[in-house]
This record gives C-alpha cells, structure tokens and sequence, in this order.
C-alpha cells in the first residue's frame, strides 16, 4: 500500500501475512469451517402431529388443513431460510388450490419470508376464506417455538392438522458456503485491520526510516565505461517518439491500474464470487411451488439475510472509496507522471474499480442465471422473466450510479472535504435504497407499473416487518455503517497527508 | 529550456508551502538542495501536475504542465522519492508498459528495457515482481522506468537514496555523462548534499518555499570557505597538534574541541581566512594525523543561507 523501504518492509513480514499468508489462513478458516462448522450435521424430521405438546403457542382448536410438509433449510447460527411444500386438503379429500403465479393481491394466496420468520396466507377457490399464519421462529442450537394462529370465515369443512418439519442441511454446499461466508467475514475484518493499521504503523516507520542511511544493500557491479558508451548510444538511437494509439494507452493503463490493487482485495473479490455461487446453489430445486417469486427475489437481493450481497456492498464500497482516494497518493505517482492523455487519467480513475465491477455484475448474472434455469421452470418469458431482468438491472444501476457518481465527485471536486461530504451521501442513499425492499419496490412501482407490484399492498399485508420503525432501524444501521467506512477512508488519507506534508 | 517555475502558489490545506515562487534552471545538471520539508517534493509533484496548482505556471522544456500535460509530461522522466510501483508487475514487463507509454514501439520499449536493466545490475530480475526487488534494487529500477526514452529533461527525487557509496558514486557519474553526451537536463532534488557537489553545475538553495540560493556549483563553492575540521590520530600527536593550536589561536580566532584522546574538532569563526591553509600546514607538520572536513561546501552553504542548525542537515555519507 505504501511506500516500504528495506525496514518497513521487514516489519511488513513479520506483522502482516503477505498474499501466501492469507492463502494459509484462508485454508486453516475453510479446514475448519468445515470440520466444526455447528449445524454441518444437523438432519432431522420432526412430525408435529406426534408431538404437538412440545411446542409452545399453538392453538389446537384449529384444525383447518393439511400441511403435506414444511421444509426449513439451516443457512446459518443467526438466520434461517424457509422453504415451504404446502399442500391443504379438506374433510372430503378436495384439495384446495393455491393460486399460483400470481402476485400478491388482496384475493391471491401467496407467502413470503423475511429473515426468521415465515408469514403464509392463502385463499380457498371455494369462498370459505380462511387465513392460516405460520409464525415460526427457529433459535439454533435452542428451542424451536413454533407458534400457528388461524383465523377464517365461514365453515370450514376441514378437520385435522397435520405437520411435518424436515430440517435438512447436511448437503455440502451449504457446509462449504457457511465456511466461505465464514472466511469472507475474517477476510473483510484482515483486511480492515491490516489497512488501518499498516497505514499507521507501518508508514510511520517507512518514514522514518528514510531518515537512516542504508548500508547493507548488494550493489550490483555496473558494466564498463566502455558499455556504457554503447548504452549511450543504443538508448540514444531510440529516442524517436511513435505516438501510441489512445486505445493502447488506455489497454496499458488498465494493466497498470489493476496491478496496484492489494492481494488482500482481490481475494476478497474472489471469496464474494465464490459465496455468492454457492449461495445461488441453495436455492431449492425440487417440489418448489410458489406464486410469488418475484416477492422473494427481492426479499432475497435487499435482505440483510442474503450476507453475501450485504457483504459484498460493504466490501465494494470500502474497497472504492479506499482505493480512489489512494490513487491521489504516491501510489500511482509514476503513472500519473507518464505522458498520458487527460482523457486517459480520468478514465484510469474509472479503471481503479474495475474488479469491484466485475464482481458486482458476476453476482447478478449468477442470479439470474439460476432463477431462469432453475426458479422459473414452467415460467413463461413475458410474465415473470422480464420483471427478474428488471430488477436485476435497477440493483445493477443503482450499485454502477454509486460508483460513477462517487468517481465523478472525487475527479471533479479539488477539494477532498466536499468530495468527502457528496462521497458520504452518495454511499448513504444508495446503501438506503438497496437495502430497503419497500424503497425498491416504491421505486419499481413507478418505473414498471406493468409489472403489477402493488406496493400499497406488499408494503401493508406482507411486510409486516418493514414498518416505520424498521426503516428507521434501518437507516441508522446504514448511516452508522457508511460513516464507519467513510472514518476508515479519511482516517487514512489524514495519516498519508500528514505523511506527505512531514516530508 | 529545463524546468521553469513562474509565481506559482500551493499549500496544504492552511499549511502555506509555496507563495508567488519562481525558479529557472540555467545548467544542464542543477540540484534543488533543503532539508526535509523544504519543499523540495512539493514542487516536483508540482511539477509533473499530480498536484494541482492555486496560481501560477509550470513549464517543462518550454511546455505548460497544466495546458499541455500530455506534451509537457512527453518532455520528462521521474523519479519520485522511494517510488512505489505494482506490486506483482514484473520488472522487464513493467519497463516495457512504461516504454509504450512514453511512446515506444513495442521492439525499442523491450530493447531499452533490457539495456537499462542489466546495465543497473538487474539483468537477473527481468521476471522478478517489483515487490520481491530490494530497496536499492528498488531504487535502480526507478531510475531505469525514469530513463527509458530517454526524455530530455530528468525530475530525479533522491535518485541516490537506499544505495551504497559505491552505488551512488556509479549512478551519479552514470547520469552526469549522459547529461554530457545526450544534451539532456537533470535536475535533482535531495537533502544528502555532500554528494552533489561533484555531480550538479548549478544549486539551487531551497528553504521553507523559497529559494534562499542560487548559482552554479564553482562559485558557491568559493563562497564558502572551509570552517570546520576533525582531526584523529595518535593522542601523542593530537596533544602536540593542540598546543600548536593555542599558539595559532590569537591570530585565526580557533575553536578547538576535543571529541576524545584520539580525535579533535578544529573550528573558526573567521570566515575570509578558512581553514584551508591551517588543513595544509597540519598535513605537512603532521603527515600520520587523518583529517577531514565536518562539512561539505554545500553543506557549509546550506547552513550559510539557511541559518539552519547544523544537526538538521543530513551528512554526506
């Protein structure tokens, strides 16, 4: 990251584990993540019906359906993903249907999840409307507290409640996800230690160290005077200037601005990929029926649950706003003296993302990718297909107009505080408005009314949880989170400053 | 044409660094000499345009940086001090990128390349990452991404810094000739300043943002006659020697302290006369006895335009 004369360097050594170390550490997590991970081998069923007393909060008296089977995936300590088989049948062996593929409206079953809990509505086609609501929550390694309310209208002719709980979390791509997602929390908070305090320590010392004269250095023997004449002369010779193309400058620039990223940024950016597939592989694939999938993507893009692509927000945004106000540093000192068009300098600011990009984009062609082979089987292209591509490319602009619009601040801006101020707003209003399903969907209301989202009714039937006091919950929880990053970014460019002025 | 400085201005936040500052080099070799905090990286910074100026202009062999960056930028080679490079770049790889830059074909780019490395001693690194080089290898190969295309004008920051005597020496005189040879202009930025007087035409004083002095290197070596000198040898001798001393001293106003038995610091404050001849006498009275200046003429200049502590001076090596 810096400037790291022989002392500095040594220190470096010793202190921090270079890009081997990190594959070593990176090793030892995964090794065991997958041996002790708590829940790798947890699989086991549980028929409700037998043993309905040892649940807390369920009102027995209502016996209004047939569950054929609940499934809960483990995901992991402090999450839980539900996944619902659900098949009601009446006293005289009808079933009753649910209304799939379509979306929430006050007469359509559907259900949703939001992070431990399950909400589940549905409508008969028999007008005896009746609401069944699974609220169950699931607290790993403690008690499972399942707790159903029912209420209906009319006379259900339904007797018998019968309920089957499979928890199944034993295939290994979950093992090796927990592991990964594992890592990649360890990755995130190396990387922060290793920046801060490298920045601080380590600088510091390289400065210091200037001051003392290196003795100990090998010096290579120079060649004769007689060569170097013929040096001279052969460098000479080649002082005629070919003007390169621009495309060429830019193609050389990209090289060289992709080679100062950190090892330990890179691995991060491969350890986000590699969660967020095996996150795509957890989704179901079988006996998966549900009418509104297009709640649940985005549920599952904007949950806090979804970690990877929370993670990988925060890792992109720290990584960005890090990485760009490094480029003002000595870092590409070199480069930005080569005679290279201005055209050219501020496209290589651009280029400084370039990496976050692609993992920004892989993740979303990765979900989209699952969702059309896997979750929309039987799904025509013009009813839900497109909707999926929509939203995939509102969160794709909305993570590209961050980043644009913070490289855009900080080339336009010479002062570092007013772009420190728009770079903050910037990173609070984005994060804000993926985060928030309710802003999303507020937002795709408008641009994409065809789609039928209703917000007025996702917001007040289904997202129970994203009242008022979540979305404040919220907000604080991002504002707190981009003011940390922000601290971290200026925290460093103080020292640099402080540094640079000192010399 | 070289490097032209017209009444620029640039602080640091409130920190006030260069105020309508100007600077003109008149030799093909200059160096800009101060202390740490001089300025000295500031205006090479300034220089190449990575930081931006708050008034004035900069010219690099006749070119605005600012309105004409990208020819300017074509006019020169940099070095910055401890220059900070890709990490997993490959020294040969990384020369040749440079070279294209500079607009270089690609078969001169990987000529040059090779020529300056193995001629700075790093023929055996061409597939080494940056990062595995030394600090003087480091060094080396900065100087090298510095000279590939040979621009005609050289920005070097501590060109000699993390390298032996020996290295210094060969890497100086290296550039001195082809300064001589190639009408290329150098001009060096640095806080060692025994080893420039050799090497530099011109000098240039730099303190706190001004230039305090500023003429070529053989008249502000006659401007400042030697004042300090430590003598060692044999205590015996030193003892005889310092009685001399206390003889001499009604009439060349001597200091003299003795650092140990072994070793004595001679000084005066009468600075038309000097010390050279008093060098000379002891040499012939006292052949065994080692004596040499504390100081460099440019160090005695630095201290005589600055009025700096000499403790702050960094001392030739």
């Amino acid at each position: 990251m810096s400037n790291k004369p022989n002392k500095g360097l040594k220190i470096n050594k010793e202190v921090f584990p270079k890009f081997s170390g990190y594959f070593v550490i990176l090793t030892a997590l995964f090794v065991i993540g997958m041996i002790f991970y708590p829940y790798a081998n947890l699989n086991y069923s549980i028929d409700i019906n037998k043993s309905l007393t040892s649940f807390t909060g369920i009102e027995e008296e209502h016996n209004i359906g047939k569950f054929e089977e609940i499934t809960l995936t483990v995901i992991s300590n402090n999450s839980i993903k539900i996944q619902l088989s659900f098949i009601p049948f009446q006293q005289n062996g009808s079933r009753i249907n649910i209304l799939n593929n379509q979306l929430l409206g006050p007469t359509n079953s559907s259900f949703t999840q939001k992070l431990d809990k399950l909400f589940l509505s549905f409508v008969s086609n028999q007008n005896k409307t009746f609401r069944l609501y699974i609220n169950m929550t699931f607290s790993y390694p403690g008690k499972l507290l399942l707790k159903i309310m029912t209420e209906f209208s009319g006379s259900p002719d339904i007797s018998g409640i019968w309920l089957k709980v499979t928890i199944n979390t034993s295939k290994d791509w979950n093992r090796i996800n927990s592991s990964l997602t594992s890592i990649l929390k360890w990755l995130v908070l190396i990387s922060m230690f290793e920046l801060l305090v490298r920045t601080i320590y380590v600088q510091l010392y390289s400065y210091k160290s200037q001051k003392m004269a290196i003795k100990n250095n090998n010096s290579p023997k120079l060649e004769t005077i007689q060569s170097k004449q013929r040096i001279l002369v052969e460098l000479s010779l080649s002082r005629d200037i070919n003007k390169n193309s621009l495309a060429r400058q830019v193609w050389i620039t990209i090289l060289l601005s992709t080679q100062m990223l950190p090892a330990s940024y890179v691995l991060i950016m491969v350890f986000s990929v590699l969660t967020l597939l095996t996150n795509a592989c957890k989704f179901p694939t079988d006996n998966y029926v549900n009418s509104n999938a297009m709640y649940d993507f985005i549920e599952l893009v904007s949950s806090n649950n979804f970690l990877s692509i929370s993670t990988f927000s925060l890792i992109f945004n720290v990584i960005l706003v890090i990485y760009i106000f490094n480029q003002e540093k000595e870092e590409l000192y070199p480069i930005l003296s080569y005679p290279l068009p201005k055209t050219v300098i501020v496209f290589s600011r651009f280029i400084a993302g370039v990496l976050a990009i692609i993992t920004l984009f892989v993740p979303w062609f990765i979900l989209l990718f699952y969702f059309r082979y896997y979750y929309f089987l039987g799904v025509s292209w013009s009813t839900s297909y497109k909707e999926y591509v929509l939203v995939s490319i509102f969160f794709m602009t909305i993570s590209m107009a961050q980043f644009f619009l913070l490289s855009l601040v900080h080339v336009l801006s010479k002062s570092s505080s007013i772009s420190l101020i728009f770079s903050f707003l910037i990173m609070f209003f984005s994060r804000i408005t993926v985060s928030s399903n309710s802003v999303v969907l507020f937002f795709l209301s408008f641009i994409y009314p065809s789609a039928g989202i209703n917000y007025q009714d996702f917001g007040n039937k289904i997202l129970v949880s994203d009242n008022t006091l979540n979305i404040i919950i919220i907000v604080i929880e991002k504002l707190v989170f981009s003011l940390i990053i922000l601290l971290i970014a200026i925290f460093h460019v103080k020292i640099k400053n402080t540094l640079l002025r000192e010399e | 044409m070289g490097l032209e400085v017209r009444e620029i201005s640039f602080s640091y936040g409130k920190n006030e660094i260069y105020k309508d500052f100007s600077l003109k080099q008149n030799h093909n070799i200059t160096g800009i000499i101060g202390v740490n905090g001089a300025g000295k990286s500031t205006l090479l910074k300034l220089s190449t345009g990575i930081l931006p100026l708050l008034k004035g202009k900069i010219y690099l062999n006749g070119h605005n940086i600012e309105a004409e960056r990208e020819k300017s930028l074509r006019q020169i080679g940099v070095l910055f001090e401890n220059p900070v490079f890709p990490k997993w770049a490959k020294t040969l790889k990384f020369l040749r990128w440079v070279g294209r830059l500079r607009g270089l074909s690609y078969i001169v780019a990987d000529k040059n390349a090779k020529i300056l490395l193995s001629f700075l001693g790093l023929s055996n690194k061409y597939d080494a990452p940056i990062s595995k080089l030394s600090a003087g290898q480091r060094q080396r190969f900065g100087i090298a991404q510095a000279l590939i295309g040979l621009p005609p004008l050289l920005l070097l920051d501590e060109p000699t810094a993390n390298l032996d005597v020996k290295g210094k020496i060969e890497i100086l005189s290296f550039l001195k000739e082809l300064a001589n040879e190639n009408s290329i202009e150098i001009i060096i930025f640095s806080h060692v300043m025994g080893e420039l007087e050799k090497f530099v035409r011109e000098v240039i004083v730099l303190h706190k943002g001004k230039i305090v002095y500023q003429n070529s290197i053989n008249k502000a070596i006659k401007e400042v006659p030697l004042t300090h000198i430590v003598v060692t040898g044999n205590e015996d001798t030193i003892n005889q020697l310092i009685l001399l001393l206390e003889k001499m001293n009604e009439v060349l106003d001597l200091h003299f302290l003795k650092i140990s038995p072994s070793e004595i610091e001679i000084t005066t404050n009468n600075s038309k006369i000097g010390l050279t001849s008093l060098k000379k006498e002891i040499e012939n009275l006292y052949p065994g006895l080692l004596i040499r200046d504390k100081y460099s003429p440019l160090e005695r200049l630095f201290i005589k335009y600055t009025g700096e502590n000499r403790k702050n001076i960094a001392l030739s090596t």
